[in-house]
């Protein structure tokens, strides 16, 4: 096999461009902990026919039992609940952890202007935390398309800072 | 990899691809061929790539407010 | 003597898959075209915002689909009738995948555009994805299984004549066209079983109720088992051309036989087993399948970068011999007149650019930041809209005299396509990338919501809307000049004295190529063994709580 010299060496660089970017990567993924959802981030799956007895049941916000809050949350044909009609209140520089599935058909789950970013597939719960470092209101949209009125699925975050975080809109658990 | 110089005497002599043209405009072989815009063209390009590659994961996209941590 | 003289049985087929190509090509264009004006709040006169969806599915389905599915069985006819020099061995055969093929095409088309139809009952607004449960007429699935099938007819048909051809050629190398055809389509053939397992065997009967609840996540990756290999059909034909016609276009040589086949062999192997990194955002998919992708993702840029090099090296070869000289002055010395070459190194540039975006597409976490955005339609529509598309066109200029006997008509206006082509893509790939950024998503009837707005991180909203629809203007208008050059010259060219086909051989040829590099059943099996390492414990993960759980059911489209 004849292979030009300069050849040699742009399959070289070629090689080590896919290296740095495999490296980058795996560097934002384990040291700036940037990471997707996924089957083993403890969402699970769950019966999209039968809601009523799990916690989507009530969706909206909740406190754990080691202080952190979590949201419960179903992205439906065509709205976000909690989220759309009425926004949804989340303190400032604390870990949220999002839990969202959907009883209809697949949607997506985006926070413009964030690199919050999820699809929302029923029978699977999207599990992924995350903090706002900065009140303020965050658009919510569906980014797959879901049916007739997808342009219109759409809700509200509005991230205060934690001081002013009321405390009593919260879910019982 | 061949080193045989003869290798590369008559490169139309045995190719199935061969169907005539104009050979006056095919002199060149490669032994007397060295590409060196194409390397100064993929090596722009692989610079390109890289600076383009590290704005858009550190400025873009890590130095973003929210993102999903776990 | 040419084409059409040697093989007129192989013409008739070839000029047929043209037929029904340009026609998908000009219906889908003029979708876009509308789709452009209205989701930029442009112009809204066409439709309302609940047609765009069933237009957005005759876009998606009539040109990724339809056009690229059509014109690569006819270049791919010519390359194996010319290399091999053979008519096809059974013409009821080529003709039973050309009318599978096209059947398909109209019944899918059928279930499409009834949608735009009141009260007729059919529609299939569910986009060229069609995730379950969004559920189309049945005959939007029972048309893509024939027309899938129907390549497969292809295939099989391309194989006989090689099969024919070794009989007499025993101890040859594979012509290189024929290499490129036969790899294609066996990474095709595999690749193309997801789609086939997930229509035939859950979408079709579920869409006639034999089936009531399906689980999402299972068609959803069937699905992308064959949507990201199926880039590589789209895109493995235009390698083709650019290794094997655009050096001569050029006025050069193919600067190297053995690596055109090391990089076709690598797609065999790697298309397959990456599906799932368009399943980053998903939950249900391990992380493990995920940061694999990652690897085998990125690492299929090493074909598609050899590509680049060898491509732009039998360019510069051409260059070199019509006085080119420098590093970068060369480039001037090329063709640039010739719609033909124009239109390939164009697309060849725009490829560039879309190459990179599709390396942030396939990084895994920053895809939080473009997944679903318009940034998504901006990188494919530089790949699959102007790599691909583009060299379609342009190498449809050179083939045609081939195939009608005549001369190009209007070579004007074929020349002023490519550059209008090229023109229109830099300003609506510019603003989707771009607006993508912002967050605006892809597959919306509207520029926003009522609730919040978009900040760009520069520029501004508008001008990004300007560019798309500016350029989506332009694109329509270079497709009317790339049919009414199509037409032209099929009904009132001028006959050609002679037609210039001949193809030079490699500078490095065959003859230095190692003959591992032409063994069909090793590669094919190792690329079977590749997809089932890399689906089978995902695909069991998704089947053990049962097929159709959990389940949920249709929401009609």
């Amino acid at each position: 096999m004849h292979i030009h010299r300069f050849e040699k060496l742009w399959i070289g660089l070629s090689l080590f461009l896919i290296a740095a970017f495999i490296s980058i990567v795996m560097y934002g993924f384990t040291v700036l902990d940037l990471t997707v959802p996924g089957s083993d981030r403890g969402g699970g799956t769950v019966d999209a026919m039968n809601l009523a007895e799990t916690p989507f049941a009530t969706p909206g916000v909740r406190k754990t039992e080691d202080g952190e809050y979590e949201v419960y949350m179903l992205a439906r044909q065509y709205f976000f609940q909690p989220g759309s009609g009425q926004s949804l209140t989340l303190p400032a520089e604390t870990r949220v952890t999002f839990k969202v599935t959907s009883p209809d058909v697949i949607h997506g789950f985006q926070v413009a202007g964030t690199n919050i970013n999820s699809m929302v597939i029923p029978g699977q719960i999207s599990r992924f935390t995350t903090v706002f470092s900065d009140p303020g209101e965050y658009g919510i949209l569906c980014n797959e398309y879901c049916g007739a009125a997808h342009h219109t699925m759409e809700g509200l975050i509005e991230v205060v800072p934690p001081s002013e975080f009321d405390e009593s809109n919260l879910i019982e658990q | 990899m061949s080193t045989d110089p003869s290798a590369s005497s008559d490169p139309a002599a045995s190719s199935s691809e061969a169907a005539g043209g104009d050979e006056a405009a095919h002199t060149r072989s490669i032994d007397d061929f060295d590409p060196y815009g194409t390397l100064a063209v993929t090596g722009l390009y692989f610079v390109l790539l890289l600076v383009l590659y590290a704005l858009m994961y550190f400025v873009e996209f890590a130095g973003r407010g929210a993102s999903i941590i776990e | 003597m040419t084409f059409v003289d040697t093989y007129p049985k192989a013409t008739r087929i070839v000029k047929a898959t043209f037929i029904v190509a340009f026609v998908a090509l000009g219906l889908g264009g003029l979708f876009g075209f509308i789709q452009a004006l209205h989701r930029t709040d442009t112009f809204r006169g066409i439709i309302d915002s609940t047609q765009y969806y069933d237009l957005l599915t005759g876009h998606g389905v009539l040109l990724a689909l339809v056009f690229t599915t059509f014109f690569i069985a006819g270049l791919y006819q010519w390359g194996i009738s010319r290399s091999l020099d053979r008519e096809p061995e059974d013409l009821r055969f080529s003709w039973g995948w050309f009318w599978t093929m096209t059947v398909g095409t109209i019944l899918a088309s059928i279930a499409i555009l009834g949608g735009l139809v009141p009260g007729d009952g059919i529609s299939a607004a569910v986009l060229f994805t069609f995730y379950p449960p969004l559920q189309a007429h049945p005959l939007f699935y029972i048309g893509a299984a024939l027309l899938v099938v129907g390549s497969w007819g292809a295939t099989l048909d391309w194989f006989f004549s090689f099969w024919k051809w070794r009989e007499d050629h025993p101890d040859d190398h594979i012509p290189l066209q024929v290499h490129m055809v036969l790899f294609t389509m066996l990474m095709w053939v595999l690749a193309s079983l997801g789609i086939a397992i997930e229509v035939v065997a859950l979408l079709i009967p579920w869409s006639l109720g034999l089936i009531t609840n399906i689980d999402p996540l299972l068609p959803r990756t069937l699905f992308w088992y064959t949507g990201h290999a199926i880039v590589y059909f789209w895109l493995l034909p235009a390698y083709f051309v650019w290794y094997t016609i655009l050096p001569k276009l050029s006025g050069g040589r193919l600067f190297s036989d053995s690596l055109a086949r090391i990089v076709f062999v690598i797609f065999l192997l790697m298309s397959t087993p990456i599906g799932f990194h368009h399943q980053y955002l998903d939950p249900g998919i391990g992380m493990g399948y995920k940061l694999w992708a990652v690897v085998a993702t990125l690492l299929i840029l090493l074909p598609s970068l050899m590509t680049a090099f060898t491509v732009v090296a039998s360019m510069e070869h051409g260059a070199r011999q019509r006085g080119g000289s420098g590093y970068f002055a060369w480039m001037g010395a090329l063709p640039w007149g010739q719609p033909a070459f124009a239109g390939c190194a164009l697309a060849g540039i725009m490829f560039a650019a879309g190459g990179f975006s599709g390396m942030i597409n396939a990084s895994l976490n920053i895809d939080t930041l473009v997944h679903n955005t318009i940034w998504i339609p901006g990188h494919f529509h530089l790949t699959v809209g102007t790599a691909v598309a583009l060299t379609f066109m342009a190498i449809t200029f050179w083939l045609l005299p081939q195939l009608t006997g005549r001369k190009l008509k209007f070579p004007k206006m074929a020349l002023a396509q490519p550059y209008s082509w090229f023109i229109g893509m830099v300003l609506m790939s510019n603003g989707m990338h771009r607006a993508g950024l912002a967050g605006i998503p892809r597959r919306t009837a509207e520029p926003g919501y009522s609730g919040f707005s978009f900040e760009a991180p520069f520029g501004s909203i508008m001008e990004m809307k300007i560019q798309i629809a500016l350029g989506g203007t332009i694109l329509f208008v270079s497709l009317l000049l790339f049919l009414i050059v199509v037409v032209g010259t099929w009904w009132a060219g001028a006959p050609a004295e002679t037609v210039d086909d001949a193809i030079p051989p490699a500078l490095s040829g065959p003859e230095h190529t190692p003959k591992i590099l032409d063994n069909i059943k090793l590669w094919l099996g190792i690329a079977v063994v590749l997809v089932i390492l890399a689906y089978t414990l995902p695909l069991a993960d998704m089947l053990a709580d049962g097929i159709f759980q959990p389940g949920v059911p249709p929401s009609p489209m």
